[in-house]
């Protein structure tokens, strides 16, 4: 049976360190943090398997996935994993959907919205690709949170993106400026009514993003 | 283009040094010893033993790879996972930071992991699926960092390739952890690592550039 790509949502499961193992008392297992679609999919020689992105400060991964047609309707029968795309045949019917407007994605939008996306800026003209790499911007964003290991960051990650400033202890508030300024960025626009969003736009809008991949999917 | 190999022949040393070729474990990762049979190294105490070294002589530029080749391994005990890693930190308050492509009890058994040291604690990422295959002795497994991409490799065969930003600079090396030393265990019979062609990547604000 042939073999189709698929784009989810998934939620992040495992401890990130170790279980006790039932099997034998006193023993212990890994249980790294890891994607739910590890329930289902490995990279086992058929073909299938799947590539996501990390989002170090909310417990969700984003994915690409490659497997049957009947496995891809078990994962969309999970609760924890959410379908993103239809199911394309090859990467060219992903790219060409990827290339299409996405403002009336109304499912989407909000997915992305409630995962500290901002879908704000997004017109009538505005693809599925761009929303998307705004998306994979924001995880990029999460995992230098993640490498600098201050917690009022990762604090700041999980906010709403409607969430003033002014409303945000000031610890966050001083560390957040205090991260943006080491990059060379300017913080003195903002003040204690500018949002959550406005803050991550601002970076996601002035930073040199590279190209960055889903296994084989050039995004 | 830097490179370093080791295949762990000189007398049985607790903590391993080679002429101090490798540094003491940085952060929270303890350290690894030669083991008792030549040409073996293997984690270095009982209960959960962490173990790490990574090359102090040469500096490697941040496109790098880490291999080892695996002389023993069992999973009946309980935790027992390593191989080669690469952007191993080294300095300042998380220094054992770095990505690996393991060996792990875990069921399928060989995993991506980027491995997150935080004040004494290590956390384990997995990137994404699995690789559904057995690890047996003989085998060579590979971790590779180019720009934003990090790969895994068994018997010189990629089997994952995953985009991670974390991050973007430090030494390759190789880890071993082992929950039961010494009834069951990981042990490696030599580790290799070189930089990669590709070096021309930059740090620019939040993650490498360079190589896509």
């Amino acid at each position: 049976m042939a073999l189709t790509y698929r784009m989810y949502r998934t939620h992040r499961i495992g401890t990130g360190g170790l279980i006790p193992d039932l099997k034998e008392p006193g023993a212990l297992r890994s249980d790294p943090y890891r994607s739910a679609l590890d329930d289902y999919i490995s990279t086992d020689g058929t073909g299938q398997t799947f590539w996501d992105w990390v989002h170090d400060a909310r417990p969700i991964r984003y994915a690409l996935v490659l497997c049957e047609s009947t496995k891809h309707d078990v994962l969309a029968a999970d609760a924890r994993i959410v379908p993103v795309s239809p199911q394309f045949t090859d990467l060219p019917a992903m790219h060409a959907w990827l290339d299409t407007e996405v403002a009336l994605d109304v499912a989407l939008l909000n997915r992305l919205e409630n995962d500290g996306c901002s879908a704000a800026w997004v017109t009538g003209s505005t693809t599925r690709r761009q929303l998307i790499r705004y998306l994979m911007h924001v995880h990029v964003i999460s995992q230098d949170a993640r490498r600098v290991k201050v917690a009022e960051l990762l604090s700041f990650l999980t906010q709403n993106l409607d969430t003033r400033l002014g409303d945000l202890p000031t610890t966050v508030r001083q560390r957040v400026r205090t991260w943006i300024e080491a990059k060379g960025l300017t913080t003195t626009q903002f003040n204690n009514n500018s949002t959550v969003r406005e803050v991550l736009h601002y970076l996601r809008e002035n930073v040199d993003w590279p190209t960055l991949h889903l296994g084989p999917l050039v995004i | 283009m830097a490179s370093a190999s080791s295949t762990f022949d000189d007398p049985a040393e607790n903590p391993l040094s080679e002429s101090s070729v490798w540094d003491v474990g940085p952060g929270s990762w303890d350290v690894v010893r030669k083991g008792v049979t030549s040409g073996e190294v293997e984690a270095a105490a009982t209960g959960s033993c962490a173990a790490s070294y990574k090359s102090s002589v040469t500096a490697f530029n941040s496109n790098q790879e880490s291999e080892v080749t695996v002389s023993f391994q069992a999973w009946a005990a309980q935790v027992v996972r390593g191989g080669p890693v690469v952007r191993m930190q080294g300095t300042g308050a998380n220094q054992g930071d770095c990505y690996g492509f393991f060996g792990d009890d875990a069921v399928p058994n060989i995993r991506l992991y980027r491995i997150d040291d935080a004040a004494g604690s290590l956390t384990y990422t997995q990137l994404g699926s699995s690789v559904a295959e057995t690890l047996v002795a003989t085998d060579t497994l590979k971790v590779s960092a180019d720009g934003s991409t990090i790969k895994g490799y068994r018997n010189g065969t990629e089997k994952i390739s995953q985009t991670d930003s974390t991050y973007t600079g430090g030494q390759p090396g190789f880890v071993i952890q082992e929950g039961s030393y010494p009834s069951a265990g990981l042990r490696f019979t030599a580790w290799q690592a070189a930089d990669l062609t590709a070096a021309t990547a930059k740090v620019q604000r939040f993650m490498m550039l360079g190589v896509s």
